[in-house]
């Protein structure tokens, strides 16, 4: 009998914003080195635990662990920097950069150098440059990015700007990876492709995914959290989960123009 | 007891032109989202308006409302020709200095037209003191008081009552929804930045008699001003109201019994200590944080 | 591994650019006899080292900082009181000023720099109305009246109030100070504000205290604006609560503006054009106000990157035009 190791732990998550509350009380538990979905009809509550689990909002009430530190009482970057990456729908790269720059800025948590270290050019500074021109060559490999590295970040195709994105996060080589909704907007061949490269980086990882794309959920997740109205209603596989009556009743009751 | 009703009455009184200056100041920032810098030249422009209207034989009281009007062409010119295209949907940081600049260069040609000293503005209620319950009120000041109070009212009854008001309203509150709603947008934004403007110079013409017309009376009065909204919460007319009245009560007991060297930066600490403690503002909303 | 320069270590390119500026100094400083040329110089340095400082707020981390001539006005004011009231010399009032600048910087920074976009500009804009005011008020800055009547502005050996001598100082300073700053673009804390400008939200995932980055290039930003004050006095020879005025940091964000703010030596193109474009028309104070505003808003709505990138976009149009008769 093993003891399953967890690389997220939640309990009676709370989010209230004024008067309305986003999240009723919800516990998680993701296995370390699993991919694990959360789905759930709009304004299900889905984004605003995401955010509590990567330490970007403040739970109202409730205990939230992720690879064993308290996220509640850190702020957002101190979390990044102990092994939490993540991506943004929206401003997931440095647009007005190169592909070389973004995974340099991205190199932050990996340096050490003052700008003194800098201006005299002192071993620190030798020996930081090295470690991102190698790191850098690798996650670029990884991500099929190579080729692009001098292209400005806005001139990217869509598809290989969401590649950035997972490039950036890999940077600080991430234990545990949050994707918000990483193949939205993607046509088929690159949401294919894409999955190929979350099943490559997601060796040894753990990720935890916010998407409308049931086929790729279906594709990548161990298991899948089904929220409404703030709170959880099923825990299971993808395959079972879906098929739950309530569910299903969710998902025919939401009223708006679900993509699934 | 006499100096502080006293001070109570001319501090509601200050307030009251404030509120003017404020609510324009809201109102543009609720329906395009830029803090206008500009301000304080519209309300000078009010004053000049009014100088010049009079040197042209115009009675005080017609003058007025034809300068809020003239400062409302003046600010549609300036809408159609920069603030639309420069503007709308843009980063603050644009913003900041495009209102800025504009503010200059208005009060830069006002002083190359017409120079740089204060001149005095006439009014027909020329230094005349009312006597109200024993505690005197200059009747100018009640002008304004008056003035500021039937205009804020019907303002807010327009707001609530039409449709273009109801509009307004709606794209301060969620611009997006009001578009897929099949709210003309960018007129209802047009519309907001030139009655903003109007208000200000509205706010100049009744203020100039008080303390005449110079290129850069409006520097202190936008500084009260974004002290009220900010006060307020940006955005938020009945905020303007309660702001201006607050402030209004503070500059007049700071006057009356602290110091008068030192009021001009009054406004400016008020402004610090408010955006510090409460950068929501007394009335704003929290806002919903979702990235 | 371009920006490491050769495999000797040596930063070539760098060194080149360098010494091209000391000869473009030397031969300013030499060629000229005019005191007034050569002030006007000198003192469009000191106006290029403040709209750097200015710049590392604009361009470093998208902020518009309208306070920054509360650092200027210290810098400025901080010699002036040190030798009037203290008899100290010149220099120990420049560095006491940088000081006492950094410092009010972390104090200002540390409760200002939460608030971002239009509600830290107020503030920001709010601090100089209360220190002009404060200066205004207090007998230690002269009042109204300002402070004048130095006796010798001087560093160290090098008597300020010669023309040529004050220009050479100026230009080599802002030499210096650009030598610094190129380092702090290419160095880890340059990276780290470039982020935090283009995505706070990003450069926070990514485990950059994103407040305590743009702390830092306040604190980065405050001497140096100090120091441009300071070296503006031997130009000036009066210190007036006007230093402290609004004016002073939108004169410095239109030059930043103009040369180009993601360059670094953009505001010096800029304090260059302004200073010296207004001299050659014979430009009134006001008509130079409303001709820059004018510019300004022009510049924001067709080339938003300033000269710099007109500049690029003529060269790429060029190019493009070369290829298609090629």
């Amino acid at each position: 009998m093993t003891m399953t190791k967890f690389a997220v732990v939640a309990d009676g998550v709370e989010k209230r914003y004024g008067g309305v509350a986003a999240l009723k009380g919800v516990d998680i538990r993701i296995p370390e080195g699993s991919v694990y979905g959360l789905i759930g009809p709009n304004g299900a509550g889905k984004s605003t635990m995401f955010d509590v689990l990567c330490g970007i909002t403040k739970p109202t009430t409730g205990s939230v662990n992720v690879l064993g530190m308290d996220v509640t009482k850190l702020p957002a970057y101190a979390v990044a920097r102990r092994g939490v990456g993540r991506t943004f729908q929206r401003t997931a790269m440095f647009k007005e950069s190169t592909v070389r720059e973004n995974l340099l800025y991205a190199c932050y948590g990996k340096m050490q150098h003052s700008v003194l270290h800098r201006i005299f050019r002192l071993p620190v500074w030798r020996h930081d440059m090295a470690v991102f021109e190698e790191k850098v060559d690798e996650v670029l490999a990884v991500c099929g990015l190579s080729e692009l590295r001098n292209n400005e970040a806005s001139s990217l195709a869509y598809g290989i700007q969401r590649r950035l994105a997972v490039a950036i996060m890999l940077m600080n080589d991430p234990k545990i990876l949050f994707l918000d909704e990483p193949v939205a907007g993607m046509n088929e061949a690159e949401t294919a492709e894409f999955i190929q490269l979350l099943r490559t980086v997601g060796c040894g990882r753990t990720i935890v995914i916010v998407e409308h794309d049931m086929a790729a959920i279906g594709a990548l997740c161990d298991d899948v959290m089904v929220m409404v109205d703030g709170r959880a209603i099923v825990t299971d596989t993808p395959d079972r989960a879906l098929k739950h009556p309530d569910v299903i009743t969710a998902y025919l009751g939401a009223d708006d123009d679900q993509r699934w | 007891m006499d100096l502080f009703v006293q001070t109570v009455i001319n501090g509601l009184i200050l307030g009251s032109g404030y509120a003017l200056v404020a609510v324009g100041l809201t109102i543009i920032f609720g329906t395009l989202h830029i803090v206008n810098f500009a301000h304080g030249a519209f309300f000078a422009l009010g004053a000049y308006a009014v100088l010049t209207l009079q040197n042209f034989g115009v009675p005080y009281l017609l003058a007025i409302p034809l300068a809020a009007i003239v400062v409302a062409v003046i600010g549609y010119a300036l809408e159609l020709s920069i603030v639309r295209r420069a503007l709308y949907d843009r980063g603050e940081h644009g913003s900041i200095i495009i209102t800025f600049a504009i503010s200059q260069a208005i009060v830069s040609a006002i002083i190359l037209v017409i120079g740089p000293d204060p001149i005095p503005v006439k009014s027909p209620f020329g230094q005349t003191a009312m006597s109200v319950f024993s505690y005197f009120i200059s009747a100018q000041r009640l002008f304004i008081a008056g003035t500021a109070l039937v205009v804020l009212v019907g303002f807010g009854l327009w707001l609530r009552n039409s449709t273009k008001g109801q509009q307004i309203l709606a794209v301060s509150q969620n611009a997006k929804g009001a578009l897929y709603s099949g709210i003309n947008v960018p007129l209802i934004r047009s519309l907001s930045f030139i009655l903003g403007v109007a208000a200000a110079g509205l706010a100049g013409s009744l203020l100039a008699p008080l303390i005449s017309a110079f290129p850069t009376m409006g520097d202190a009065n936008v500084t009260i001003a974004f002290t009220v909204v900010i006060l307020g919460g940006l955005g938020s007319i009945g905020g303007a109201l309660l702001g201006a009245l607050v402030i209004g009560l503070s500059n007049a007991f700071f006057e009356t019994y602290v110091s008068v060297s030192w009021t001009p930066a009054l406004g400016w600490i008020l402004v610090i200590l408010v955006l510090l403690l409460w950068p929501q503002g007394l009335l704003g909303k929290a806002q919903l944080n979702r990235h | 591994m371009k920006a490491l320069g050769n495999r000797s270590g040596l930063p070539l390119k760098q060194l080149g650019l360098i010494a091209f500026g000391g000869l473009l100094i030397a031969g300013i400083g030499l060629g000229f006899e005019s005191a007034f040329l050569l002030g006007l110089a000198a003192y469009t340095c000191a106006f290029a080292i403040f709209a750097l400082s200015v710049n590392i707020m604009l361009g470093g981390i998208g902020e518009v900082p309208l306070g920054q001539c509360v650092f200027f006005g210290i810098g400025s004011y901080a010699p002036a009181i040190v030798m009037q009231q203290g008899g100290y010399p010149f220099e120990v009032g420049i560095l006491i000023g940088m000081t006492v600048s950094a410092f009010l910087a972390i104090l200002i920074g540390w409760l200002t720099l939460r608030l971002t976009g239009a509600y830290f500009s107020i503030v920001s804009w709010g601090l100089s109305g209360v220190a002009m005011v404060t200066a205004l008020n207090l007998e230690v800055t002269g009042g109204p009246l300002g402070l004048f009547g130095f006796t010798r502005l001087a560093i160290g050996p090098f008597d300020l109030s010669s023309p040529k001598v004050y220009f050479i100082a100026s230009a080599v300073i802002l030499l210096v100070v650009l030598v610094f700053l190129a380092h702090v673009r290419s160095s880890r804390f340059g990276n780290a504000l470039e982020s935090t400008r283009q995505s706070s939200h990003l450069a926070q995932s990514l485990g950059i205290n994103v407040f305590r980055e743009r702390l830092k290039a306040l604190v980065l930003s405050a001497p140096i604006a100090a120091l441009a004050g300071s070296l503006c006095i031997p130009y000036t020879q009066i210190v007036t609560p006007e230093v402290m005025s609004v004016i002073r940091t939108v004169d410095a964000l239109l030059a930043a503006l103009i040369g180009g703010t993601s360059l670094l030596i953009g505001p010096v193109i800029g304090a260059v054009i302004f200073t010296i474009l207004p001299q050659l028309m014979h430009f009134d104070a006001n008509v130079k106000v409303l001709v820059f505003s004018l510019l300004i808003i022009f510049i924001i709505m067709v080339a938003p990157g300033g000269l710099h990138q007109l500049y690029k976009s003529a060269v790429a149009r060029y190019r493009h035009g070369k290829k298609e008769r090629a």
